[in-house]
């Protein structure tokens, strides 16, 4: 691996357990390594982990319970800190202004269900070639 | 795979259910009822899995179908510009209420019967 490369590289945050593993295991097919894959179930502990982490890549859902996700995205787009992590908004809700507000936030917005070779794609146009090949023979698919 | 030439089965006794709350222009419910053992065919396809699903994981998979199906229908209902609140996927049994139903739908999926169905609080049915 690149010297350069990130100890936490992504945080998925959703209140899905399945959406994240499904998630997770996307990026391990696109080389991330298992343990810099981060997870939450919320907002407000997704800032938690992103402020002791600093993950590159974020994958937020929008309807969760305790902080949902645009409030998230606003507050990492509002940290000097934070600010400079890629944001994917997963989200099944078909509203366009919600979509709106996230891309005028700065955030990619994905919406579900959503097919593993996006995120396969979102992870190489994050990282190139720090990406670790994957043994998986899943991986051969992308 | 949903395969819309095919007549779905009957319901089966081990069908669960899963229902998503929304409120906004209008408030109602999108429920899915499907067989429990389809849950986990579902989920272990959604997640590679070579072991079977573990019962929570198949139903937390087939609350987030759920979520999905909710957010497609009501921008196909009621336009991309409207905001709906949708709440977190629950379970739903076979008698819930869950208000006064607008439509439903059964799919065969994988052989087995999917029930998907639209409901509307009882005071915003009429209109609707």
């Amino acid at each position: 691996m690149n010297a350069a490369a990130p100890v936490a590289w992504a945080l998925i945050v959703d209140d899905s357990s399945a959406v994240r593993m499904w998630v997770r295991r996307a990026l391990e097919l696109a080389g991330v390594p298992a343990d810099g894959i981060l997870t939450a179930s919320d907002g407000a502990s997704a800032i938690g982990r992103l402020r002791r982490e600093r993950p590159p890549l974020v994958f937020l859902d929008v309807n969760m319970p305790i902080q949902d996700g645009l409030e998230t995205l606003s507050q990492i787009k509002k940290d000097p800190k934070l600010r400079g992590a890629k944001v994917v908004i997963l989200t099944s809700d078909g509203s366009d202004v919600r979509a709106a507000v996230a891309r005028g936030l700065g955030a990619l917005v994905l919406r579900k269900p959503v097919a593993p070779e996006a995120i396969v794609e979102v992870a190489r146009s994050t990282f190139g070639d720090r990406l670790v090949p994957s043994s998986d023979p899943a991986a051969a698919d992308f | 795979m949903v395969d819309p030439t095919v007549e779905p089965p009957p319901a089966s006794a081990d069908r669960v259910g899963f229902a998503v709350a929304f409120s906004g222009p209008l408030a109602g419910t999108v429920y899915v009822r499907m067989p429990e053992v389809l849950t986990k065919i579902i989920a272990g396809n959604l997640l590679g899995a070579d072991e079977p699903v573990e019962d929570w994981l198949a139903r937390d998979t087939a609350g987030e179908l759920a979520n999905v199906i909710c957010g497609h229908v009501l921008p196909t209902l009621f336009g991309s510009s409207a905001v709906f609140r949708i709440d977190a996927p629950r379970g739903i049994g076979a008698t819930d209420s869950l208000g006064e139903e607008m439509g439903a739908t059964a799919l065969a999926v994988e052989g087995h019967r999917v029930e998907v169905g639209l409901c509307l609080l009882r005071e915003q049915a009429g209109a609707a």
